[in-house]
């Protein structure tokens, strides 16, 4: 594989890992606006 | 050679991200699901689960001589006594009265729902009539005062304040003075409390609400701390005996006995179980309407103290 093209695909893995991880604190934000303290207790330890 | 190196490195970065994503969501998110119904999100109650002049509602339903009419009070009050003051309204308002549109009571509606802190603000703005709730923060009695509204408060219930946990905890009793000492960070592991190694998150209600006002006033001017690494561990929270049994039933959690003493009905009449709190009716002082006294007087009598007993409530009346 050419030096060129697996930086490319480093670059999207990291694109795509990236926007993975704002979803997913974008969602967790969302869900604690809404969070009720006694799903959030039955949900931890 | 170069190839195979090539390919772990890019497998190793795609393993970095789902590997955080994964903790990530296990740690934190998952915590915030609620698993409630979307009535119960939004509002802290299903308003239609406990709908007065309903044949499916759940309210305590008894026959009363008495019929309210003319100017009745409009009613409001917190999401944990809503099939309480629901159940007066069934009895002695008329079926007319009550005005729902699958979600809301509309405007017209001589009960309304806006739970603790929409209804301290009602009385005092004088949308409604009596509400329904436990004492006031103080920033409800400031909003009152300068208002110039001289709120009465009539005790109409009581119900225990309770602690609760994750039904995996271990622990099963506290005292008050370890509750206190979790609350202000003297405490922060559950090991010196008679549980294990792990973290105590101490969590706490929104600004205002009927659970919060009472947490302040036990913690009476102590500052509330928490612990940084508290969330990844086990946490302890707060809230109404009848709410947390009655209301929601979330079988993932369980009630701490106080001083050894479990808050059921039993310990809550006898006050054994240490936190025990009236809750009220409120209105204003002021008020001229002539209903206002003829409801109250009709609560506190046996047929009002009934229905709370049988909403799941401790009668300030005992029979």
């Amino acid at each position: 594989m050419s030096e060129k093209l697996f930086y490319r695909i480093l670059l999207i893995i990291t694109i795509i890992g990236s926007l993975s991880v704002i979803g997913l604190v974008i969602y967790t934000y969302h869900l604690q606006s809404q969070a009720s303290i006694i799903s959030y207790i039955a949900n931890g330890r | 050679m170069k190839l195979l190196k090539q390919i772990g490195e890019i497998l190793s970065l795609i393993l970095c991200f789902v590997a955080f994503d994964v903790t990530v969501y296990e740690a934190v998110t998952k915590r915030y699901i609620n698993h409630t119904s979307e009535g119960m999100q939004a509002k802290s109650v299903e308003l239609d689960k406990y709908l007065p002049f309903d044949d499916n509602s759940e309210i305590v339903r008894i026959n009363s001589d008495l019929k309210l009419s003319g100017e009745l009070p409009v009613i409001d009050g917190a999401a944990a006594l809503y099939p309480v003051f629901s159940g007066f309204v069934n009895a002695v308002y008329p079926a007319e009265s009550v005005h729902f549109d699958g979600e809301n009571f509309t405007a017209e509606s001589a009960l309304q729902y806006t739970n603790t802190r929409g209804a301290y603000k009602s009385v005092v703005d004088g949308t409604a009539d009596i509400i329904f709730c436990a004492k006031p923060s103080a920033e409800q009695l400031a909003y009152a005062e300068e208002n110039q509204v001289e709120l009465e408060f009539i005790p109409v219930g009581s119900e225990a304040f309770v602690f609760l946990v994750n039904a995996d905890n271990p622990v099963d009793d506290l005292t008050l003075e370890q509750v206190m000492g979790i609350y202000a960070g003297e405490y922060t592991k559950w090991s010196e409390v008679g549980g294990d190694d792990t973290f105590i998150e101490p969590l706490q209600r929104n600004e205002g609400s009927g659970s919060q006002t009472a947490m302040l006033s036990l913690m009476n001017g102590k500052e509330m701390k928490k612990h940084p690494l508290g969330f990844i561990g086990r946490s302890i929270g707060f809230s109404f005996r009848y709410y947390v049994e009655g209301i929601v039933g979330n079988g993932g959690v369980k009630m701490l006995s106080l001083n050894g003493a479990y808050p059921d009905r039993e310990n809550i009449q006898n006050r054994s179980y240490p936190i025990v709190s009236n809750f009220y009716a409120v209105y204003d002082k002021n008020n001229p309407n002539p209903n206002i006294q003829v409801f109250l007087d009709w609560i506190l009598s046996d047929e009002g103290q009934e229905i709370v007993e049988k909403s799941g409530y401790v009668a300030v009346k005992s029979s």
